[in-house]
């Protein structure tokens, strides 16, 4: 940028008298006022138009098209913006390409015309174009200097309407995001840990989660429950957990089947799924007046069933993640709690690493699970959570826990 | 990550190789179903793949589904251990043709 402008110099003569100083100040002055891009354009091109007694001024704008520029007019007063315009003014073209100012005669015609290029944008697809009537007096050294001014403070000022237009996209979608998780939020239960059998925990890595979790009484007083990790994080993968926990809750309602609920989640998954997202999912049916529980696991994170005496049995999954086959074959298991606890968690728990050192794992969480032993579980879980949110650990995904209490009923008849 | 591809006996051979996570997904997606458009054999080198997570699995399941949708196929091979634990814990083993080696996979 100062290279240029000193290579301009040589070729331009100074300012002539101090009314050109106290235009360029005027004109800066009215480009220091926060505007959007169109009011700063309007107001660049008002001041060209009026300084240099042009017919027409126009500023064009390269918006990354092949085919070119989204450009603004200013005849007098009158503004007008067209996008996807042609550059193929010869005079325009030398100016945006030489990155000099370049006057002369428009398209070999009686009409006076100017060029200056619009430099600190960072890129050199911005010009200022002045023209005025046929015939008329053409552009001397004097306006050579006042455009070549008019045209950086412009330049200043479009490009922080521009940093000014991305950030009100940034606080747009950083709202919308806000609103998306608070929505999800709505979508999960919300129970205290400790005051039913069953509750769960999410949180999510970015602001949206891609894992859900839900439970809820059916009418014979069994509690339906589900735990499911959508496939990548962000935005896309909270679609797919919102669809996917929206199914569930419909149909965990209507079918007792943890098995063919999974099956049907899929099929409807399948047919919609791009970009070869899925789901991992644990769905089952826990009956608190007998302690027996029916699950059935697609791709998940093997679930945990501590027992009473702390032992633990892992279950792996029975079939892939919903959304990959056509049709999943699969049956579900049945456990008898006995008094013990059952955990279901995302693979962002088992993906907890301290520093650079190795995950977690399954049996990292166990043994660290066990040193909170004689808490009871929801103070265990959330003893856990909480020594994993202290400094050195880093999470790398959703991180989703449902956790069920066989022993909560016996204390609490 | 990187991701090289060649030509061994009329089948493409990608091989991966680091961390195959979110935020080298899109490449891994971009030369994997460019292997699938143009080839009717596909496999997939997976011996030197660090660590992948679901972003760097839902990639491979793409080229997967988009190579049976061309009557193409795709197998991975070499898969280390970390990778493979994976795969089985989330049960696509059954889901992709998986070789211990290049020599096995050319021989199916």
């Amino acid at each position: 940028m100062h290279a240029t402008s000193a290579s301009l110099a040589a070729a331009q003569p100074v300012l002539e008298t101090i009314s050109d100083a106290e235009i360029l100040a005027g004109y800066c002055r009215e480009l220091t006022i926060e505007r959007d891009l169109p009011a700063t354009l309007n107001i660049a091109l008002e001041g060209m138009v009026k300084n240099l007694q042009a017919e027409i001024a126009e500023i064009y704008l390269w918006r990354g098209s092949p085919s070119g520029f989204a450009f603004s007019t200013s005849r007098g007063r009158s503004i007008t913006r067209r996008t996807n315009a042609q550059c193929d003014d010869p005079m325009l073209v030398r100016c945006l390409e030489q990155r000099t100012i370049v006057c002369g005669q428009a398209d070999a015609t009686a009409i006076p015309a100017i060029c200056a290029p619009i430099l600190p944008l960072g890129q050199p697809y911005a010009a200022a174009r002045l023209t005025r009537r046929a015939g008329a007096a053409g552009f001397d050294g004097r306006d050579r200097a006042l455009l070549l001014a008019m045209a950086n403070a412009a330049a200043l000022a479009i490009t922080n309407a521009q940093l000014k237009e991305a950030v009100d996209d940034q606080k747009d979608t950083a709202r919308d995001l806000e609103f998306a998780a608070e929505i999800q939020r709505h979508l999960l239960p919300n129970v205290t840990p400790g005051e039913y059998p069953i509750f769960g925990f999410n949180r999510p890595i970015r602001q949206v989660s891609g894992d859900f979790f839900d439970f809820f009484t059916l009418p014979d007083q069994r509690i339906a429950f589900a735990l499911g990790d959508v496939s990548g994080k962000g935005m896309n993968a909270a679609l797919l957990m919102a669809k996917a926990a929206s199914l569930y809750r419909c149909l965990g309602k209507t079918i007792f089947c943890p098995a063919e609920i999974l099956r049907r989640l899929n099929r409807e998954i399948q047919e919609t799924a791009s970009h070869g997202m899925f789901v991992t999912m644990i769905a089952g049916i826990y009956n608190p007046s007998t302690g027996s529980l029916e699950f059935a696991n697609a791709g998940h994170e093997p679930p945990l069933l501590r027992s009473q005496d702390h032992g633990y049995e892992s279950f792996p999954a029975d079939a892939p993640p919903l959304g990959i086959l056509p049709e999943l074959i699969m049956t579900a298991r049945k456990v008898e709690m006995g008094g013990g606890e059952f955990f279901i968690f995302s693979d962002g728990l088992t993906e907890f690493r301290y520093g650079q050192g190795e995950q977690l794992g399954a049996d990292g969480l166990i043994q660290m699970m066990e040193s909170f032993s004689s808490l009871p579980m929801a103070e265990r879980i959330e003893a856990l959570l909480s020594e994993l949110n202290q400094e050195g650990w880093s999470l790398r995904d959703d991180l989703t826990v449902l956790a069920i209490d066989d022993a909560w009923v016996k204390t609490h008849d | 990550m990187t991701e090289t591809t060649g030509q061994i006996t009329n089948r493409r051979v990608v091989h991966l190789a680091g961390e195959i996570d979110l935020e080298h997904a899109p490449q891994v997606r971009k030369v994997l179903l460019g292997a699938v458009e143009q080839g009717r054999m596909i496999l997939v080198d997976m011996a030197e793949v660090e660590y992948i997570d679901s972003s760097g699995i839902a990639c491979l399941i793409e080229a997967l589904q988009e190579a049976r949708k061309n009557s193409a196929d795709l197998a991975l091979i070499t898969v280390n251990p970390q990778a493979m634990r994976v795969l089985a814990l989330a049960r696509l083993d059954t889901v992709f043709d998986i070789h211990d080696d290049l020599t096995s996979a050319v021989r199916a």
